[in-house]
């Protein structure tokens, strides 16, 4: 036996929520954040290093003949978030056309960038051989410039730097989670001899961003 | 035993709410701000200053030997949330190459960006050397400008004192703006708790009060709302 409710503005005013046709409950969020004073919530910013060994960020490494791989990886007691990831692409030479780092053509297998959860590995790009190929994946975020230098800083030593934003790519509205207490990692993959035959200066890394969840 | 309550329309025509497959109960969110009159939230605008003095704004000072510390603090009242930080660096001859405010070199030590809060010390960005540090810190945002093969304007604006002039005269500048939410995910943006020694702190660890370019400045802004409570 059910009866039905009716939820009553607990002001007295006397008031009753409306459901709309479909069944709909009418709902109004507050503009202002709840009283929450527990402080679970901190800025998470990492580089990608090598298998993870928080230190050796550059990524000019030779991957042809074993791949070799950047990530981070969950915390014990923290759930992470990765809301967003700028790469950082130069070289003398850079351009978007057949170009990797100013060596003037394709990587031949390219970088490989997934996660990996309890549902395995997930790529997130794959054959990534050419600074366009990273322009693209990002959805061409943050855009400036025009023509020979559209997404190119030219001062100093060239450089593209794209912002991958999970919310608006893959509309993960929290950001990537790397579940504590797992092995669940985000990593880039080299696959090519990036320690020789690229432009001069040349530089490569990943930066992480998000935040982290302190469990209570 | 629970009893089973069918939450029905409290005005007009019969209808009762509908809860979907995997236990969803339907909502339907309204275009309208609530009406709310308790006007508990309030605009937040504050120049980072000195030790937070409230006074000394310009960063051109002498981190070197001992750091020097640019904040915002907590609140005794209220909690105040940081949803976005305005950075401005500009100088004569300010470039996104190997340059901080004209120095044509970059930082030896670089700046550190953090808060506090009850969980330490929370980097946002370290190593901050030059000015592409601050515009990669904040993923180009805003994005305006365009390199040439005579000219390199991209995310450098002209005129930001007299004399400027386009074409890297006299104080053109950066001015990256570090958006909390988008980047790092914080909803309602970063917290300092009131009540608390919160606070977000900009770290010189170099000598900015020489070998800058001419017109050198720098400066933040942390925008955002303070949150009352009644």
């Amino acid at each position: 036996m059910s009866k039905n409710t009716y939820i009553t503005d607990g002001g007295g005013s006397g008031r009753n929520a409306i459901v709309d046709e479909g069944g709909y409950l009418r709902v109004q969020s507050s503009f202002i954040p709840p009283d929450d004073d527990r402080d679970l919530k901190v800025v998470y910013r990492n580089f990608l290093t090598l298998d993870g060994d928080g230190t050796t960020n550059s990524m000019l490494v030779d991957g042809s003949t074993t791949s070799q791989t950047f990530y981070i990886q969950a915390e014990p007691n923290s759930d992470i978030y990765i809301t967003t990831i700028s790469f950082f692409i130069q070289a003398d030479g850079l351009t978007l056309g057949n170009d990797f780092a100013g060596n003037g053509t394709l990587l031949t297998n390219g970088c490989r960038l997934y996660y990996e959860d309890k549902n395995g590995e997930i790529n997130v790009g794959t054959n990534l051989d050419s600074n366009f190929s990273f322009v693209r994946l990002c959805q061409g975020n943050a855009p400036f410039g025009n023509d020979t230098f559209a997404f190119i800083k030219n001062a100093g030593v060239p450089a593209i730097f794209p912002n991958l934003n999970f919310k608006k790519v893959f509309g993960f509205n929290q950001g990537l989670k790397l579940l504590s207490g797992t092995n669940n990692k985000l990593i880039l993959e080299i696959n090519d001899d990036l320690s020789t035959g690229l432009g001069t200066n040349p530089a490569f890394n990943v930066l992480v961003f998000g935040f982290k969840i302190i469990k209570e | 035993m629970a009893t089973i309550s069918k939450i029905s329309n409290g005005e007009g025509e019969k209808r009762l709410v509908s809860v979907e497959t995997g236990g969803y109960v339907k909502v339907q969110q309204s275009e309208y701000p609530p009406n709310d009159g308790r006007d508990l939230q309030i605009i937040y605008r504050n120049f980072l200053t000195l030790n937070n003095d409230g006074t000394t704004t310009s960063m051109l000072v002498d981190g070197s030997t001992t750091s020097q510390l640019f904040y915002i603090q907590s609140d005794p009242v209220n909690d105040i949330y940081i949803t976005s930080l305005s950075i401005i660096i500009q100088a004569n001859g300010i470039s996104l190459g190997q340059d901080f405010a004209g120095d044509t070199t970059g930082l030896v030590n670089g700046f550190r960006v953090y808060y506090e809060d009850k969980n330490g010390e929370i980097n946002i960005g370290t190593d901050l050397t030059t000015n592409f540090d601050f515009i990669r810190l904040c993923q180009g945002n805003p994005a305006f400008g365009t390199d040439s093969a005579t000219n390199n304007d991209a995310f450098i604006i002209p005129n930001l004192s007299t004399g400027g002039a386009k074409g890297k005269n006299p104080a053109d500048g950066i001015i990256p703006v570090l958006d909390i939410n988008t980047i790092f995910g914080f909803e309602y943006g970063l917290k300092l708790f009131r009540g608390t020694n919160n606070r977000l702190v900009f770290e010189i660890n170099d000598d900015l009060t020489t070998g800058l370019g001419v017109d050198a400045g720098m400066n933040v802004i942390a925008y955002g709302f303070e949150r009352k409570f009644e």
